[in-house]
């Protein structure tokens, strides 16, 4: 009698610590999931009537970490990390572009930073009992607090807090993109040569090399609330062109800078969830080429194109 | 003669000569559009000039840059009131051998409401190029096919906003060029979203999907 009180005491005990968890708890668990968890599944990305999936793959082999993205639907192409080395595997040398992939791993994470969120997002729990790709899953909402950010909802495994489904969504509540797992396993009998490409395979090696830091030479006169720079310096790419990012913690935008010698007028492009903008401008003799991409409204990187300007001196 | 003058330069020489005799295409006066302005005015005088050694007596219409451009933009301005064009290609139009095929599509399946292409005047034909191009990146496999299997229809439409660019066939070069370009800034974005939000390699989904941007 006393053992089935202490039972049912650590199950009221278990069910109250397990409820007492915030949708910020839940994507802080998403968070570290992709790292620590094992895992082989296939998923589907769907974004504005494109549907394509994918297979993903991630184990620590002998003390080396192996992950992998393969398209199944497309070229056969897939990108392998084995702890900070990172190869592109393409079906024919003639599939393989220059440039395809740039030299920096998949690896560094970075925490999610749950005060940036809470200012950009209202976070809920909408639903507990949700099942995707046979997993039990819990269902959390992010809803932007401005115009300046899609809505979020992520389900989210109830045993482990990996990410099941994704869905991103516009201020009319239309649905932009969705990743969804159709199957996963996280006890995978991965070995390496799973993520060992056939020898008729055309191999791209990149090997990681420390991105060049440079001063950062713009600043943005405003930005939506909760968006900040996660470099307080930029990148540079090559010779001629810089990149700088901003993240509120889900979105993120890339901004490119380079010098160009052909005006352009302000011109927006979007896909789904993504959308692009260009535009020249003048600094003193020079014209710049300004191009931000970025998983938010258009008028997002309206009003970023809008504010950019060349950095103070005595900043 | 700098090395783009070198790359565009026959096609420009060619556009410049077809709208002199008058029979420049779109496609002409849009390439016409994109070139540096003193390159065009350094060119049409030089075609003044021999035309004028050939036709002494013939009319001289060129006078200068400024008034060139603003003969090339009322061309342009006139011979497309009241037609409509995709946000978004099908997809035949993105192949660069195929850039001279005239833009007649119809209403779109997947893109929203259509945009008077009349607006687009004001648009340098490089512009233009760099949204086709991103077309190609985000869209080349599935989003242009016109198999009615692969859409969503709960999926958002996307309904061009007013100045999301509208396409035009332009320099086929330019038109790759661009897209290089524009395909290196989304795998880079990609690729630090993917570090930054937490999910893993799935941010690089879309660019695994549409690794080439090569026209098919």
């Amino acid at each position: 009698m006393i053992k089935v009180l202490i039972v049912a005491l650590a199950s009221m005990v278990s069910v109250s610590v397990w409820s007492a968890q915030t949708g910020i708890d839940w994507l802080t668990r998403m968070t570290g999931s992709f790292e620590s968890l094992s895992y082989d599944g296939v998923f589907v990305h769907q974004e504005a009537g494109t549907m394509n999936s994918m297979r993903i793959r991630h184990g620590l082999i002998g003390g080396v970490d192996y992950e992998s993205l393969e398209d199944l639907d497309g070229q056969r192409i897939a990108v392998i990390r084995v702890d900070d080395s990172v190869i592109c595997v393409f079906p024919e040398q003639q599939d393989y572009t220059n440039g395809h992939l740039p030299g920096e791993p998949f690896k560094r994470f970075q925490q999610l930073d749950k005060e940036r969120l809470t200012r950009a997002y209202t976070i809920r729990i909408v639903d507990e009992s949700q099942r995707i790709a046979s997993r039990e899953a819990v269902k959390v909402k992010l809803i932007p607090k401005d115009e300046f950010r899609h809505g979020h909802e992520f389900w989210i495994d109830k045993a482990n807090g990996f990410l099941l489904k994704h869905d991103v969504f516009d201020e009319q509540g239309q649905l932009l993109e969705r990743i969804q797992f159709t199957s996963v396993t996280f006890d995978p009998d991965l070995k390496e040569d799973d993520f060992t490409p056939t020898k008729e395979a055309y191999i791209q090696r990149f090997i990681e090399v420390e991105p060049t830091i440079v001063k950062r030479q713009w600043q943005f006169d405003w930005l939506p609330s909760g968006f900040d720079l996660v470099w307080q310096n930029a990148r540079q790419m090559n010779d001629r062109t810089n990149m700088m990012l901003l993240s509120d913690g889900v979105s993120t935008v890339s901004i490119f800078v380079e010098e160009t010698q052909q005006k352009r007028p302000p011109t927006f492009m979007h896909m789904g969830a993504t959308v692009a903008g260009e535009q020249s401008i003048n600094v003193d003799d020079k014209t710049y080429l300004l191009t931000l991409v970025g998983e938010v409204p258009t008028i997002t990187i309206q009003r970023l194109m809008a504010v950019m300007m060349p950095k103070q001196t005595h900043d | 003669m700098s090395k783009y003058d070198d790359k565009y330069g026959p096609d420009r020489h060619d556009s410049l000569s077809a709208f002199l005799d008058n029979e420049a295409s779109e496609k002409d006066i849009e390439i016409l559009l994109a070139t540096d302005r003193h390159t065009l005015a350094r060119k049409a005088d030089r075609y003044r000039q021999i035309h004028q050694a050939v036709q002494p007596d013939s009319e001289q219409w060129i006078f200068d840059s400024s008034e060139f451009l603003s003969q090339l933009h009322g061309k342009l301005d006139a011979g497309m009131e009241d037609t409509n064009v995709l946000a978004f290609p099908k997809r035949h139009s993105l192949v660069p051998n195929h850039a001279s095929e005239p833009e007649t599509h119809s209403a779109p399946a997947i893109a929203g409401a259509p945009v008077s292409r009349s607006k687009r005047g004001w648009m340098s034909g490089l512009a233009v190029a760099a949204s086709v191009a991103f077309v190609v990146v985000l869209g080349g496999n599935v989003l242009l096919s016109n198999n009615p299997a692969t859409e969503t229809p709960n999926f958002a439409a996307n309904a061009p906003e007013q100045d999301l660019s509208v396409l035009a066939a332009t320099d086929s070069d330019v038109r790759i060029e661009d897209n290089e370009r524009l395909q290196n800034y989304l795998r880079q974005h990609a690729q630090q979203a993917s570090m930054t939000v937490g999910q893993g390699m799935i941010p690089m989904a879309k660019v695994v999907s549409y690794p080439q941007g090569k026209a098919q």
